[in-house]
C-alpha cells in the first residue's frame, strides 16, 4: 500500500475513533469520570490491519485530541492509562494467540485492562486503593462492551479487508 | 436532658424502638426527681418540709432510700440533705459566689441525713425541720442508668453504651464480641483527654471529680462536691475518683462519698465491698488502683504516676 | 469460537469473582460499631463526621484545589453529595452512601466519602469516657 494511502487511511480512522470517544464522553456513566473504552475498537482493527506500531498510533492520537477537545489534563490520564494497557494487551495476545483466540475474547482482555488502568490512574489521584471496590461493576462492563468492540472489529475487518482486496487488484 | 449531654449507643434489631423507650424512662425520672422542676416529686417534698410527708414513687423512694443507706455507710460522707448548701453557693447557675463563713454555718445546720424519715410501708418520706431540702444529684444519674439498662434489656437489646453526662454504663460487650473501652477522664485536661482506659464488659463506670463544675475566685477552683461536714468544697486530696460496679446507683454514690472521704478511708471502703472498684487520682497526680482493675487499667498519660499497692 | 476462547472465558469468569469476593470480604471485615465519615481531598483527611452522633440533617461545601466544588449532605448515618460542579455529576447521582465500606468519588476533583465502621485512630478504640 503506497504510503499517502496509508495515511489517509489511518486518518480516517483516527477521525473515526475521536468521534466515537467524544460521543462516548458524553455518555452519563454512574462511576467517577471513566469512560467505555469504545474508541478501542478503531485500535483492534488498525492492529489487525496494519500492525501494532498503526494501533499504538491511532491510539495516541485519539487520546491526545480527544482530551484537547474535550475533557481536558485528567481525561488525558485516565484515556491513555487505560488505553495504553489496553493495546499492549491486545497486541500481544493478537501476536501470539490469535489462532487460539477469537477478535471478541482479545476484545474483552483489551477492555478489562483498559478498566483497570483507568482504575489505576483515578487510584493514584485519590491517593486511595479503595476505589478499586469498583472494580468488579467495571469487569462486567468491560466484558460486555469487549465483546460488543470484538464483533464490531471483527465485522469491520471483514469489509475493509474486502475493499482493500479489491483496492490492490485495481 | 438531665442538664447534660446524653448519649446512648444501642445494638440491636429492635434498637430505635428501645431508644426511645429509654428516653422517656429518662424523662420521667427527671419528672420526678429533678430540683429543677418545680412539679417534681423532690421539689413538692422539700416544699413540705418540718409539716409534712410526700408520697412518692417507687422511684424515687427507693432514691432516697438508697441515700441513707449510703450515707450510713460513709458515716455522712454523702448526704441528700445538702441542698441548702448546694443552692446557697449556687455553682454552675449565674449566681455562684463564695458564701461567708456565716451564711454557711446556718445552712449547714440544716444537713443531716437523719433527718431524713422514711415510711415504708407508705412510701414516703418527711424532713424533720423546715428549709430542710433534698438533692439527689450525686445519685440520681446512677439511677437513672440501672433503670435505663431495665428498659434496654426488657427490649430485647445485650449491646449498648450508655453515657449520661460522663455516667457510663456499658451493657454486654460490643457487637463483635470485644470488651467496652472506657477512657478515664484526666481532671487537668479538656474532656476527652484521658489518664488511661480499662476495658469491660456489663459495668457501671461512673466519675466524680473536681473539674466538672466548678468556679475560680483568686486562682483558687471551687467546685460542686460539697463536704456535707464543713459546708465547703470537698479537699480530701482527692481530685477525681472513678467506681467500676455492676449498678450504676452504686457507683454514683461511691463516687461522690469516697472524693469526700479523701484517699485511704476511700481505698479502704471499696476494697471491703465485693464487686466494686475503684481508681483514685490524687492532687499530686498520683493514680491509685483496687485489685480488682489492677490487670485491666492501662495508664496512657506519663504526666501521672501510677502507684503500686 | 476458537479454542482459546475457553480457558480465558474461564480465567475472566474466575477473576470477576474474586474481585466481587474480595469486595465483599473487605465491607464485612469493615463493619464495626462506629459509623464514621472520612472525607478526603487529595488524598488528606479533611474532616470526619460521626454520623450516629448526627440529629439534624447538615450541609456544607468543600472546595477543591482549582477552585472547583462540591457540596455536602450529611444526615444521620447517612451522607451524600448534594451537588458539585463537575462536568457530569456522577458523584452526585453516586447517591447515599450508610454504611461502613461505602464509597463516593468525586474524581475530578480528587474528593473521596469512606465510612469508616471502627473508631478513628485518634480516639485510640476507647468507646466512650467518663467526666
Amino acid at each position: 500500500m503506497k504510503k499517502t494511502k496509508k495515511m489517509v487511511l489511518l486518518s480516517i480512522l483516527v477521525a473515526i475513533a475521536l468521534v466515537i470517544y467524544l460521543i462516548e464522553a458524553q455518555i452519563p456513566v454512574l462511576f467517577p469520570g471513566i469512560k467505555l473504552g469504545l474508541a478501542n475498537s478503531i485500535s483492534l482493527v488498525a492492529l489487525i490491519l496494519f500492525g501494532w506500531k498503526e494501533a499504538l498510533l491511532i491510539m495516541i492520537l485519539r487520546t491526545v485530541l480527544g482530551s484537547i477537545f474535550g475533557g481536558g489534563l485528567s481525561a488525558l490520564m485516565f484515556s491513555f492509562a487505560g488505553g495504553l494497557l489496553s493495546n499492549i494487551v491486545m497486541i500481544l495476545l493478537y501476536k501470539y494467540l490469535k489462532d487460539a483466540l477469537s477478535l471478541p475474547i482479545i476484545s474483552v482482555c483489551g477492555a478489562i485492562f483498559h478498566n483497570v488502568g483507568q482504575l489505576l490512574v483515578a487510584a493514584f489521584i485519590i491517593k486511595d486503593l479503595r476505589i478499586y471496590l469498583y472494580l468488579p461493576v467495571l469487569l462486567i462492563a468491560a466484558i460486555v462492551t469487549g465483546y460488543f468492540i470484538g464483533t464490531l472489529a471483527s465485522v469491520l475487518k471483514n469489509r475493509l479487508e474486502k475493499i482493500l482486496i479489491l483496492d490492490k487488484r485495481l | 436532658m438531665m442538664g447534660t449531654i446524653v448519649q446512648l449507643k444501642v445494638y440491636g434489631k429492635n434498637a430505635e424502638q428501645a431508644t426511645k423507650k429509654a428516653l422517656e424512662r429518662i424523662s420521667d425520672i427527671e419528672n420526678k426527681m429533678s430540683v429543677n422542676i418545680e412539679t417534681s416529686e423532690i421539689t413538692k417534698l422539700n416544699a413540705k418540709a418540718g409539716v409534712s410527708g410526700e408520697k412518692l414513687s417507687v422511684d424515687t423512694y427507693s432514691v432516697i432510700e438508697k441515700a441513707v443507706q449510703y450515707s450510713k455507710l460513709t458515716d455522712g460522707a454523702l448526704d441528700a440533705t445538702i441542698e441548702p448548701i448546694v443552692k446557697l453557693w449556687g455553682i454552675g447557675t449565674d449566681k455562684e459566689r463564695i458564701p461567708s463563713k456565716g451564711e454557711i454555718e446556718e445552712k449547714l445546720k440544716l444537713v443531716d441525713y437523719k433527718d431524713i424519715l422514711l415510711d415504708k410501708k407508705k412510701s414516703t418520706v418527711q424532713l424533720k425541720r423546715t428549709r430542710q431540702a433534698i438533692d439527689l444529684g450525686a445519685i440520681a444519674k446512677g439511677y437513672t442508668a440501672d433503670e435505663i439498662k431495665k428498659v434496654l434489656l426488657a427490649n430485647k437489646i445485650s449491646s449498648a453504651l450508655i453515657n449520661l453526662g460522663g455516667n457510663v454504663f456499658a451493657i454486654g460487650s460490643k457487637p463483635d464480641g470485644t470488651s467496652w473501652n472506657i477512657g478515664i477522664q484526666n481532671p487537668l485536661d479538656t474532656r476527652g483527654q484521658y489518664i488511661g482506659t480499662i476495658s469491660v464488659t456489663d459495668k457501671s463506670v461512673v466519675t466524680s471529680g473536681n473539674y466538672e463544675r466548678f468556679f475560680i475566685v483568686d486562682g483558687k477552683r471551687y467546685h460542686h462536691i460539697f463536704d456535707p461536714k464543713t459546708g465547703y468544697p470537698s479537699e480530701a486530696g482527692l481530685i477525681s475518683t472513678t467506681i467500676v460496679s455492676d449498678k450504676s446507683i452504686d457507683g454514683d454514690a461511691l463516687s461522690t462519698s469516697t472524693y469526700i472521704m479523701g484517699l485511704s478511708k476511700g481505698l479502704k471502703l471499696i476494697e471491703s465491698i465485693k464487686g466494686v472498684d475503684a481508681i483514685f487520682i490524687t492532687k499530686d497526680k498520683k493514680v491509685y488502683v483496687t485489685p480488682g482493675l489492677k490487670d485491666n487499667f492501662k495508664m496512657t498519660n506519663k504526666e501521672f504516676t501510677y502507684e503500686k499497692r | 469460537m476458537k479454542k482459546g476462547d475457553k480457558i480465558v472465558g474461564i480465567v475472566i469468569l474466575v477473576i470477576v469473582v474474586v474481585s466481587l469476593c474480595a469486595a465483599l470480604i473487605y465491607k464485612t471485615s469493615i463493619k464495626g460499631t462506629e459509623k464514621i465519615a472520612i472525607i478526603k481531598s487529595d488524598g488528606k483527611v479533611i474532616k470526619t463526621i460521626d454520623l450516629n452522633k448526627v440529629v439534624e440533617p447538615l450541609e456544607f461545601t468543600i472546595k477543591a484545589a482549582n477552585g472547583h466544588y462540591n457540596t455536602i449532605l450529611v444526615k444521620h448515618n447517612a451522607i451524600s453529595i448534594k451537588d458539585a460542579d463537575c462536568l457530569h455529576k456522577e458523584c452526585v447521582k453516586s447517591g447515599v452512601i450508610s454504611e461502613p465500606g461505602g464509597i463516593i468519588v468525586c474524581l475530578p476533583h480528587k474528593l473521596m466519602i469512606s465510612i469508616q465502621g471502627n473508631q478513628v485512630k485518634q480516639n485510640s478504640g476507647i468507646d466512650a469516657g467518663t467526666f
